[in-house]
């Protein structure tokens, strides 16, 4: 039986409050916990999502299968369906921006490798792999790698007779550590420049049994000044470089 | 411009293949979506710089692993801001090991947007607002930074924040802070309704109508009080405030030993609830949350996202329904959670009374 004097308008169950848009809704929550709101354990518990799965949702690229199951998956995990909200929230957001980045930022990008190649810079020779019977006739050296384990900005090496030094200097810069850019340089002792002159150098490192040019260039006045790839290469402590001289 | 450059035929598998031309042309190309999303979470263009530099580094460490991760069924841009978004993120974190302020104007341009939603989502009223991001930031400023220092090492670190984010916003909702200003002693020496009626007219401010204060007291098998009492009530809270009165606000308590997140008041620590009712709270609230695992997944996710305050264009877009379609699943969720709670005595009463 009910009070005659509540009023007209019957209040909604307690499970409706929670689920509506109503007012009501905060003082219904006011009652119950969830328990993803529950201290450290729920965030500790906050799985990553899979950014290329997310992004296909996203974009629509998930097929009608695909997509139930990933919102099953989302669907188990309180913190990973709300971050999944909170990411298309983002791109949203994002997609209002659409900034467009400050041209000078743009220009900085890769400038050393995309300038056009003096004289004396030869291109890089990556492929086809090195074949060693095309050296039989040089003078092969193998330095040590620099040892030491500080912070660097190049690195520099004698040959054991002092007939030629180089040095390494890798491209500091943002972009540069990026794209693992730097530039290598051979000085030829004047006293052995004519032997030298012509000969094509190479710089190589083996990594997991597999030979890789870094630089190759051709001496010329007795020295050469040329880009050399440092990309996944530990000049200072794991790779040692081997300098192979050719005709 | 830019599609044209990413979708040129070749452009992304010369890069993953090692060709550095390509990689620069790649960058170039992205570079206006990635810019979008350091410049939006920095709080100025030099740390926009930095966050852009390291987000192609990120994207190029360990062999261009993020890129050969992308497949084709997303755009380019959408999975690149989705990376982006993560490495900023753990850049912002990463800061908090350094001396200085830059770490927090990093982490509030990253997240500041993401704790007000929260906020608001969970805390209807604007006025609370202010106060609740105090709550959160000095939550999060603790111990060092700690819960911020703590998400360092986790997989992901915006849902490890915002779950964190999350937790700060429901203790602030439970706290006395959030209810307002302290009354005065007269009106902590009067009965729980006038204290409930105090709380809704000069905290809430609600209009002082004995009708929809009744309403708002009224849930479940929580026995509403007739509205005669709730009258009565009212005209003693009145007649036990000072002429004229104003509440004033009790804000979060800052003291040279540090902060205080609870109110100095515990007198103004009222429960709402009796311990019985507590309790029948605490096990129909699990009765309704196990009934929540069994909804199919869609449902499910619409019922999480409904209780954490998500509005209903909001969900509807996310689950790529429309929202008249929206609403239908609604109603099925509460078809389902009612037929399901119906088994369950307690959660019967609770949930389903009026």
């Amino acid at each position: 039986m009910s009070d005659p004097e509540l009023p007209d308008q019957a209040p909604p169950t307690l499970l409706q409050a929670l689920f509506g848009e109503t007012d009501l809704r905060e003082t219904a929550l006011s009652y119950l916990k969830p328990p993803w709101t529950d201290g450290a354990d729920a965030a500790s518990a906050a799985p990553a999502l899979n950014p290329a799965r997310l992004a296909a949702y996203v974009d629509g690229g998930l097929n009608p299968a695909e997509t139930e199951a990933f919102l099953a998956e989302l669907s188990t995990s309180p913190p990973a369906l709300f971050d999944a909200m909170a990411s298309l929230e983002f791109l949203e957001e994002t997609a209002r921006l659409n900034l467009t980045a400050p041209p000078e930022l743009i220009a900085s990008i890769g400038t050393p490798q995309i300038q056009a190649p003096t004289a004396k810079i030869i291109p890089l020779a990556r492929k086809p792999p090195f074949v060693r019977d095309r050296a039989k006739e040089a003078e092969i050296f193998y330095p040590l790698a620099a040892s030491s384990g500080a912070p660097h900005q190049g690195s520099r090496r004698f040959s054991q007779h002092g007939i030629y030094e180089w040095e390494v200097f890798a491209d500091t810069s943002e972009a540069g550590r990026i794209a693992g850019r730097g530039t290598v340089t051979l000085t030829v002792s004047p006293e052995h420049q004519p032997a030298y002159e012509g000969k094509t150098v190479r710089w190589t490192v083996t990594i997991n049994d597999q030979e890789r040019v870094l630089a190759e260039g051709v001496i010329e006045n007795g020295e050469i000044f040329t880009d050399i790839d440092l990309s996944g290469v530990d000049l200072s402590e794991r790779d040692p470089v081997n300098i192979e001289f050719s005709t | 411009m830019v599609t044209e450059i990413v979708e040129t035929p070749g452009l992304l598998e010369a890069v993953l293949a090692g060709d550095a031309a390509s990689w620069v042309l790649f960058q170039k190309a992205m570079a206006n979506p990635v810019w979008t999303v350091c410049r939006h979470g920095s709080p100025n263009d030099t740390a926009a710089t930095e966050h852009f530099h390291a987000v192609f580094a990120g994207l190029a460490g360990d062999n261009f692993q993020l890129l050969r991760d992308h497949n084709a069924a997303s755009r380019i841009e959408t999975y690149l801001q989705l990376c982006a978004r993560n490495i900023v993120a753990r850049r912002v974190v990463r800061l908090f090991d350094q001396p200085g302020h830059a770490a927090w104007l990093a982490f509030e341009a990253f997240f500041k947007s993401d704790i007000k939603k929260r906020i608001a989502r969970r805390l209807p009223r604007p006025a609370l607002w202010e106060d609740a991001y105090q709550y959160v930031a000095l939550g999060l400023i603790q111990n060092d930074y700690g819960r911020l220092k703590e998400a360092q090492g986790k997989d992901s670190v915006p849902a490890f924040v915002m779950t964190v984010v999350r937790n700060l916003v429901e203790d602030f909702a439970r706290s006395d802070i959030s209810r307002g200003p302290r009354p005065p002693a007269a009106i902590l020496e009067l009965p729980a309704l006038e204290r409930l009626v105090f709380d809704l007219v000069y905290v809430k401010s609600l209009p002082p109508d004995p009708a929809d204060l009744t309403m708002k007291l009224t849930f479940g098998s929580l026995r509403p009080p007739p509205v005669a009492d709730v009258a009565a009530a009212l005209a003693r809270v009145q007649r036990a405030l000072p002429p004229n009165y104003t509440p004033h606000a009790i804000l979060v308590e800052i003291t040279p030993e540090g902060t205080e997140l609870e109110s100095p008041d515990p007198a103004w620590a009222q429960r709402r609830l009796s311990p019985e009712d507590e309790a029948m709270a605490n096990e129909s609230g699990s009765a309704l949350y196990d009934a929540i695992h069994r909804l199919p997944p869609q449902e499910r996710s619409c019922a999480m996202f409904l209780l954490d305050g998500l509005k209903r264009a909001e969900i509807a877009a996310f689950l790529k329904v429309t929202e008249l379609q929206f609403d239908k699943i609604r109603l099925s969720l509460l078809t389902r959670l009612k037929a399901d709670l119906e088994a369950h005595p307690a959660a019967k009463d609770f949930f389903l009374s009026v």
